[in-house]
């Protein structure tokens, strides 16, 4: 049965099957045997695992990999004492904090002095003498301290920080601090900066006159 | 089985032998009746002889290697065509991407293994013949893919339109509205050679 479309299109229709037939080559078959034959598309047979894992393509790198690995455990062993593990290891002395607290111990020796002789039979003349004794050692031995804590650990403000925690309760109750003594960051002002800063004042304590401010 | 008896049986009883028993003789007989329809379908629709001989002996070798995935429901032949038009397919898109679509391959190699039928001994005849398919070829590579796989399949390799919609997997509609809209196609680019 044809179509009316297939009677629309009979010109082209004719000249599609007027066509030559391609055809294969002559050595097609040969070909196509030898490939076959090159191939082994027989069915393929499964490997096992063990055969699979044994085969020298993955055995000889999988085996380099292992020897290589034993090879890095035995060079660096993981317990040597060559390498410094920061969990084990002790803290290290810190012979600035061994001095403050024996000047802690020397202070308290002298408060428990002191307070002796404050006791009511005692005189007040060897009283005095005795803290005043007392304090000169005390501000020698607490400015010595102080200094060797402004060479030693200037920048490191944990060391400041203990100078402060530690020592000033009892240095307040003795000695008095000037500016020299602390660590106080030094600002050097350029000529113009300390005319401003007068210049400041000046206006400042102008300012205070007229308004009656003290 | 002799060789005799084996070319009495149908495509379904070959393959099913060849399933069966691996007897290559069917096997053989199959690729003897199927190498030159799938030839000629594969070199239309690409254009390629090389390539075109490459990709039957694939289908082959597919048909060779997957025997036990043929199901005696279908036809043989839809099922060869079928893995043919696929690796076709797959060969147009391969050299769509990397540009290298030859279509004017045949004729012009010098190791062409393709042979024009000797049918005249006039030579002038010869070259208007070859002149003359070459333009159809060069119109038949210029029509939509879609288009000009079915209109082969109809057209020169005289297919049924239920074969057609197995082996493209499309509704036996499309397949109508695809092979007219070719044909179509072709009328206007084939235009000359009707007033010849």
């Amino acid at each position: 049965m044809i179509d009316e479309k297939d009677q629309e299109f009979d010109g082209v229709i004719k000249i599609l099957k007027g066509l030559h037939q391609v055809k294969a080559p002559q050595n097609f078959e040969a070909d196509l045997m030898r490939r076959i034959n090159a191939g082994k598309y027989s069915e393929e047979k499964s490997e096992s695992w063990f055969s699979r894992f044994f085969a020298p393509k993955r055995f000889i790198p999988s085996a380099a990999l292992a020897i290589v690995a034993v090879l890095i455990l035995f060079v660096i062993k993981p317990g040597s004492n060559t390498i410094e593990n920061p969990f084990n290891t002790k803290p290290r002395l810190r012979e600035d904090m061994i001095t403050t607290t024996n000047q802690m111990s020397e202070e308290k020796k002298i408060d428990m002095e002191l307070q002796k002789m404050l006791e009511p039979n005692k005189d007040n003349g060897s009283l005095k003498q005795k803290s005043e004794v007392a304090k000169a050692d005390a501000k020698g031995e607490n400015d010595y301290n102080i200094k060797d804590f402004q060479t030693d650990k200037a920048g490191s403000s944990y060391a400041s920080e203990n100078v402060e925690a530690v020592s000033s309760p009892s240095v307040s109750n003795y000695y008095v601090i000037d500016k020299s003594g602390l660590n106080f960051r030094q600002v050097n002002l350029t000529k113009t900066e300390r005319m401003e800063i007068n210049r400041l004042k000046a206006n400042l304590m102008q300012f205070m006159k007229e308004n009656n401010l003290k | 089985m002799t060789d005799k008896i084996l070319n009495e049986l149908t495509d379904e009883e070959l393959i099913l032998e060849f399933q069966r028993n691996g007897t290559i003789g069917a096997y053989e007989i199959l690729v003897q009746r199927y190498k030159n329809p799938l030839i000629n379908y594969v070199f239309r629709f690409l254009g390629d002889y090389e390539a075109c001989v490459d990709i039957v002996q694939e289908t082959m070798i597919k048909v060779y290697r997957y025997k036990d995935s043929y199901s005696s429901i279908a036809k043989f032949s839809t099922w060869i065509y079928t893995i043919a038009g696929n690796l076709a397919r797959t060969e147009y898109q391969r050299r769509k991407r990397r540009k290298i679509f030859s279509i004017n391959s045949y004729g012009d190699e010098k190791d062409e293994t393709y042979e024009i039928p000797d049918e005249s001994f006039d030579p002038e005849r010869i070259t208007d013949s070859s002149i003359k398919e070459k333009i159809i070829q060069d119109a038949l590579e210029k029509i939509s893919k879609a288009y000009r796989e079915v209109v082969i399949l109809r057209d020169i390799q005289d297919l049924s339109y239920e074969e057609i919609s197995e082996i493209t997997n499309l509704p036996v509609g499309t397949v109508k509205s695809r092979i007219n809209r070719g044909r179509a196609q072709l009328q206007k680019l084939l235009k000359d050679i009707y007033k010849e």
